[in-house]
């Protein structure tokens, strides 16, 4: 064997490793920027909602897992007090920092990431939101648009479901179900 | 008798006073950190190492707090309508994810040293990062 054969068995070795590392590292799909709000007016409207733009949501596309994250005081209202009445009393942060999704898509194949426009999915799996988990079964959305993919998903939440216990002078002004609607582009990652 | 009209003028206008300051108590926005003094200031890799090592400790320290940390600006995301961000520092291959209070304009560059103050929203095990939010660019441009 002479120096070139060595040579280009070298190159077509490196090659290859770098082209396996490349499809390891398409296999996850991650973002930290995504965004959840939710809107929980009750009878008496008086703007409870809130959004917090720090969800951290991460794919694994080679068999369809997804985790979501949303740090619960990263929510932010539009009162100051309704903000701290949340955290401290009803979601208790402090206790409970994080809203967690673990689970996957419903029927997943990698060929779904090929495919143009949205396609309608459904996300299976826990939810834990203030130290309580609940499995979930709920529609959603999926979109690939310029190697980002787009996750969506929009669903109620029952409020006493999780522990959440509402006083009862506020009863009317929070609704027993919040709508949530979470959503996030995640990039090709190489963790 | 003289005093009792005296007496349901006064507590009439105490009664309005206190609905007042309630209402406008109700109705306030959150406040800006930028006047706020910090309760930690410290490296981002240092808070990053502290999160990664030992979350358990870590988090009842820095969770709901007001951190100022200072570190290298390793990128920056822009998502337009006012939503910016700046990862700071970097340990095991994560950074510190700042959310602005507000838009900037010039950003810093990629690779200055920044500090930035915010409040501490916990550490993502997703990720390995940490995460502050309504966060404020100190001592910048």
């Amino acid at each position: 064997m002479n120096h070139s054969t060595i040579s280009t068995f070298a190159c077509a070795f490196l090659l290859l490793g770098i082209t396996t590392t490349e499809a390891l590292a398409q296999n996850k799909y991650m973002t930290r920027t995504g965004s959840a709000h939710f809107v929980a007016d009750g009878i008496i409207k008086d703007d409870v909602q809130a959004r917090s733009n720090t969800v951290t949501a991460v794919l694994d596309a080679s068999n369809g897992q997804v985790q979501a994250r949303i740090p619960v005081n990263s929510f932010v209202f539009r009162k100051a007090l309704m903000q701290e009445h949340f955290n401290e009393n009803y979601l208790e942060s402090h206790r409970f920092p994080n809203a967690n999704f673990k689970g996957s898509i419903q029927g997943w194949n990698d060929q779904m990431l090929q495919k143009s426009g949205p396609q309608k999915i459904r996300f299976v799996g826990t939810l834990e939101i203030h130290g309580v988990t609940r499995d979930i079964n709920e529609a959603g959305l999926l979109e690939v648009n310029n190697g980002l993919v787009h996750l969506e998903t929009e669903f109620k939440v029952i409020v006493a479901e999780y522990g959440i216990k509402v006083p009862a002078l506020v009863r009317d002004k929070v609704a027993k179900e919040a709508e949530v609607h979470i959503q996030g582009n995640l990039k090709a990652s190489a963790q | 008798m003289k005093t009792r009209p005296l007496l349901i003028l006064v507590a009439a206008v105490l009664l309005a006073m206190a609905t007042t300051y309630a209402y406008f108590r109700w109705n306030q926005a959150p406040e800006s950190l930028a006047q706020k003094d910090p309760d930690f200031q410290i490296k981002a890799n240092t808070l990053l190492e502290e999160f990664q090592s030992n979350n358990a400790k870590a988090q009842p320290l820095y969770l709901n707090r007001i951190l100022e940390i200072e570190g290298r600006c390793e990128s920056i995301e822009n998502q337009g309508d006012s939503l910016f961000f700046v990862y700071i520092g970097s340990h095991n291959g994560a950074s510190v994810l700042c959310q602005l209070e507000k838009g900037l304009d010039p950003l810093p560059p990629v690779g200055q040293n920044v500090r930035c103050k915010g409040l501490c929203t916990g550490y993502d095990d997703l990720t390995g990062g940490a995460s502050m939010g309504r966060c404020v660019l100190v001592n910048f441009p």
